[in-house]
């Protein structure tokens, strides 16, 4: 079909907005990685602001891994986001899976007391006390249990299971299926979009996670990358004994956002599909 | 019955070593800190600080950083932790005081008097104490960032045949000179001609040799009395020629904002004046990074202005709070084996050794003395730069930051010889009942606008009177007597 000089003219000027749009979003990730790999010195030449520098350097990066801690941060914080998230999910499901049963004994009280939780948490000084007290601190383990069912992930799942067509329960259950048989084999592989939707979510809190370390471990060698990011730039202003080993804070500000959001960046791709279809979970029923 | 001999000798050994075992095990003494320092080893046992304090004292001394401070310290207080000491600023100090979670140090005269002896304190600084029970131990905020100075370009006066401004208004002819000069020769009209760190610091290069400090900032004037630089006799005056090197756009705007933007132009070279601390820019580091971005550029310091109407010159040196800022508090809850182990480990700082220790590092590592008995710092010395999170009691900054920045030797020994306008904000705490914060957030306010020209220089005096009517001035003036009255610096 022959376009229309009218419609030529829409076509490019959705384009123009397009490549706008496109623009306002890539300069800053560009600004970002491209600052990363800038000497000081160029830097401070071109006025602060450079998207693809004339010189490239990996002393910022060099500076962050300087000496391993950065590496051994990394490491905890791959194994809490691999083995948390897991738990996450395992608990999040058991969890939301009964509350979703509407012949469960006790549901809707169940439901308020898990709800209760979200608006009126226990605070920090309370919930530093059960942690301690449950022998959790400076511990693996002080940075999954406390945070292993987020009450907005609950809610969200027990929806996406709430949407499920109860004809399916029913044929399990008269193929002599138990309820755990139901969750197992019927519920769970078409929950794959909420699964990951979920597991995202806490993924990325795992992989964030700050103030959980900060309160409740002091061992160097439990510290995750957050934390160990955070000291770095923090002390990065201090001066060194020559110019060639001084990274200037905003490089290196620069090239911890890089190292931080790189692997979730690469993984996000992979569950966009599922995120969109998970997210939309128990928005429209009935 | 030989069996039963050896049986019985065995279990005479055992039980006499026991006890000489448990005598012998060091006493932990866990103390947090928010001083954030670089290289701070991840494990105790590459820590040769800790090491040495383990080995002479028998005390293990974890030194450990929060991050977060104030609300990681508050969970762990609140909650029940396992700590000894803390570092606390004055208003933390008066809440957990008044909490009952710090120990209280009259008993301790003699333990602090070793301290108050060695690093020569005052026992009456006001910050040391709540309720008259002192609950602190003193130590000197670190001077180094204290020693403002006003750094002009030597290679542009060289180069344009300037002459160095000996008063305000020749510093005025001087900013205007260098504004039609390309000084980091990049071919842009990029240049500032006046600089300067943020809170009216950089400002006083031009407010000082009037008297004046553009803030709130508490003084004892000649006659021992209490008073505010607000109230200064000449502030009209002084404001009248900040306003004029604003108007004539000589200041850079970022002298408002921030201090590392102020210390970015700086670097970048494209400065004239710049009014800051010498620790930003003459440490060697930050002297190759101007120097990386142009091989020619010298920051070099100048002697104090005058007002130039027959005024004695004074520095642009505005703040000089002795004793002010955060100190080492006790857990109340300390056994009496913790709390004498915390006296060795205070006292131990008092020894050359320990002052050594945590001023410069390991001798004949870090640094080592010379044929002068001067220290000379090693080609290891960046080993060290953690140690300063163990100067608990703080430090002799003339003889610390000579021996460890040489190249500022100069530098320090001009910050310390040169005359301050000396403030006492940090010698008075404010109670609770007093908002502080609001005051100075509108005085902040008021004279940027009053330097901006958004409020004419007449309206000072109402200014002045909507402090006494709307922020109850007279009350912060009177805590301010009462409290520098009773620790006898003023009368």
């Amino acid at each position: 079909m022959v376009k229309s000089k009218n419609d030529r003219v829409f076509d490019l000027l959705v384009y123009l907005i397009l490549i706008f749009v496109l623009l306002l979003t890539l300069i800053p990730v560009m600004f970002v990685v491209s600052m990363s790999f800038t000497p000081y010195a160029e830097l401070i030449r071109r006025g602060g602001f450079v998207l693809i520098p004339s010189n490239f350097t990996l002393a910022a990066y060099r500076e962050m891994l300087k000496g391993g801690e950065l590496l051994g941060g990394m490491w905890v914080t791959v194994r809490v986001t691999v083995i948390g998230t897991v738990l996450n999910l395992i608990a999040t499901t058991l969890t939301a899976y009964p509350l979703s049963r509407r012949q469960m004994p006790g549901n809707k009280l169940f439901t308020k007391l898990v709800v209760f939780t979200m608006l009126f948490s226990a605070g920090t000084v309370p919930t530093y006390l059960v942690v301690k007290y449950t022998g959790l601190m400076n511990t693996f383990w002080a940075m999954i249990i406390p945070s292993l069912i987020t009450v907005y992930n609950l809610i969200v799942m027990k929806s996406f299971f709430e949407g499920l067509p109860e004809e399916l329960f029913e044929a399990a259950r008269i193929d002599g299926a138990t309820e755990f048989g139901v969750l197992l084999r019927i519920v769970l592989p078409m929950s794959l979009p909420i699964m990951m939707t979920i597991g995202m979510y806490y993924a990325v809190a795992h992989w964030n996670a700050y103030m959980v370390a900060v309160l409740y471990i002091t061992d160097a060698d439990l510290r995750p990358m957050q934390v160990i990011l955070r000291r770095m730039l923090k002390t990065a202003n201090m001066a060194t004994d020559s110019a060639e080993d001084v990274v200037p804070a905003e490089t290196l500000r620069m090239a911890a956002v890089c190292f931080a959001t790189a692997p979730i960046v690469v993984v996000y791709p992979f569950i966009q599909k599922y995120f969109v279809k998970g997210t939309l979970a128990g928005a429209v029923k009935g | 019955m030989k069996r039963i001999a050896t049986l019985m000798l065995a279990v005479i050994m055992l039980l006499s070593i026991a006890p000489i075992s448990m005598a012998d095990e060091p006493v932990r003494i866990v103390a947090y800190t928010n001083v954030s320092a670089g290289g701070f080893p991840a494990n105790l046992e590459d820590n040769y600080v800790y090491k040495q304090i383990l080995d002479r004292l028998n005390v293990a001394l974890e030194v450990i950083y929060l991050d977060e401070y104030d609300n990681a310290l508050s969970a762990r207080i609140m909650g029940d932790d396992d700590w000894h000491m803390c570092i606390l600023s004055p208003d933390q100090m008066v809440t957990y005081a008044s909490q009952e979670t710090l120990l209280d140090l009259t008993p301790y005269a003699d333990e602090l008097k070793v301290i108050y002896e060695t690093y020569g304190y005052d026992t009456d600084i006001a910050s040391l104490y709540y309720n008259d029970v002192q609950y602190a131990i003193p130590a000197a905020k670190a001077l180094g960032d204290y020693y403002y100075m006003i750094l002009v370009r030597d290679d542009i006066n060289q180069k344009y045949n300037l002459t160095v401004p000996t008063t305000v208004p020749e510093l005025y002819d001087y900013c205007m000179a260098i504004k039609d000069i390309d000084v980091n020769n990049d071919g842009q009209n990029n240049t500032i001609p006046m600089t300067g760190w943020v809170n009216s610091i950089g400002l006083t290069a031009i407010t000082a040799p009037f008297g004046v400090y553009l803030g709130n900032k508490v003084i004892v004037d000649e006659n021992g009395k209490v008073s505010n630089t607000l109230l200064a006799p000449r502030m009209k005056e002084a404001l009248e020629w900040v306003r004029k090197f604003w108007d004539a756009g000589l200041l850079d705007a970022e002298i408002f904002t921030s201090n590392s933007n102020v210390k970015a132009n700086v670097i970048a070279c494209n400065v004239g004046v710049a009014a800051m601390p010498w620790s930003n820019i003459l440490k060697k580091a930050y002297t190759e990074q101007y120097k990386a971005v142009d091989p020619n550029a010298q920051y070099t310091w100048i002697s104090a202005l005058s007002d130039g109407q027959g005024g004695d010159p004074a520095y642009a040196i505005a703040e000089y709070e002795k004793y002010a800022g955060d100190k080492w508090s006790i857990n109340i809850d300390c056994t009496e084996e913790e709390i004498e182990a915390i006296w060795k480990v205070l006292h131990y700082f008092c020894t050359d050794e320990g002052q050594m220790l945590c001023y410069m590092g390991q001798e004949n590592v870090h640094w080592v003395y010379d044929e002068n008995h001067d220290v000379q710092v090693t080609d290891r010395s960046k080993e060290a730069n953690f140690v300063h999170a163990y100067q608990m009691l703080g430090r002799n900054d003339a003889y610390y930051l000579a021996a460890k920045f040489p190249e500022a030797k100069e530098a320090v020994a001009f910050g310390l010889a040169t005359p301050k306008l000396i403030v006492y904000n940090g010698s008075i705490v404010c109670p609770e009942t007093y908002n502080l914060v609001d005051l100075d957030a509108y005085v902040k306010e008021q004279v940027i606008a009053f330097i901006k020209g958004e409020r004419a220089l007449d309206d000072w005096d109402n200014f002045i009177q909507e402090l006494y009517n709307s922020y109850d001035f007279q009350t912060w003036l009177d805590i301010c007597e009462e409290q520098l009255v009773a620790q006898g610096l003023a009368k």
